[in-house]
């Protein structure tokens, strides 16, 4: 992964998470809260396109998935996909989490080989 | 003489990526333009009416990708600006929408630089 993609990367999801998180927040007091909904899915639906980009499968994944179940919320609300978002921005926070203990392991290591195809023009 | 690209998508890393592989492009040198959604786009095309290809996320807030094409297509002065979009598998139905709106190609991320280079080799030359 090439280590100036990742601090972006790593920035807006930071971002995007807490955007998920404002959004469960009002979804705690009415699960018909549409545009809470609609920030849930802008969000879930940026991870995912970042995560794809940089090649991290576990947070793609876990990103569509809050994609739908805000979608399906969107549509119908209820509490059901309330829960099931809750599940997924739960998961991506770790895995973003994760990612940052990654990052600073790296960085108390020297430079690695590995370079991301977005850069590796040889 | 270097040619426009105008990168319309709400993502700052997508924007960081495609400057990346924009600038490695050898055949002709590229500056690259950046917007946040659709309507940002339509204000950096009329600054900028030379742009010679617009790179175009579907889903983007405040006006979508598909909706800034129609906008586009329907202004004279840049009615011929080819248009590339850009969207995740998911949205398949959205590029089909695209492609009979006018659009040139798309990319579905995620997508390499080798394979963004090929598209502007079909679409500069």
């Amino acid at each position: 992964m090439h280590p100036h993609l990742l601090p972006v990367f790593l920035i807006e999801a930071e971002f995007c998470l807490d955007a998920l998180d404002q959004a469960l927040e009002r979804l705690r007091i009415s699960t018909g809260d549409l545009p809470a909904w609609q920030k849930a899915v802008r969000a879930a639906h940026t991870i995912k396109g970042n995560a794809a980009m940089m090649g991290l499968v576990a947070i793609t994944d876990s990103a569509f998935a809050a994609e739908l179940h805000a979608e399906a919320g969107s549509v119908g609300g209820g509490q059901q996909p309330a829960n099931d978002l809750a599940g997924c921005a739960a998961e991506l926070r770790r895995l973003v989490d994760l990612l940052v203990a990654e990052a600073s392991a790296a960085r108390r290591m020297p430079a690695s080989a590995g370079v991301n195809a977005f850069t590796d023009h040889s | 003489m270097k040619k426009k690209v105008l990168v319309v998508d709400d993502s700052l890393l997508l924007h960081r990526m495609y400057e990346l592989a924009l600038r490695s492009y050898r055949r002709f040198v590229l500056e690259p333009l950046f917007a946040v959604n659709g309507l940002e786009a339509l204000d950096r095309l009329a600054e900028h009416p030379d742009t010679s290809l617009v790179l175009l996320d579907v889903n983007m807030p405040a006006m979508t990708g598909l909706e800034c094409l129609e906008r586009l297509r329907a202004e004279p002065a840049l009615c011929e600006i080819p248009v590339v979009l850009q969207s995740t598998e998911d949205q398949l139905s959205d590029i089909q929408r695209g492609l009979s709106a006018g659009a040139r190609g798309y990319l579905t991320k995620p997508f390499s630089p080798a394979q963004l280079h090929q598209l502007l080799d079909s679409i500069l030359s």
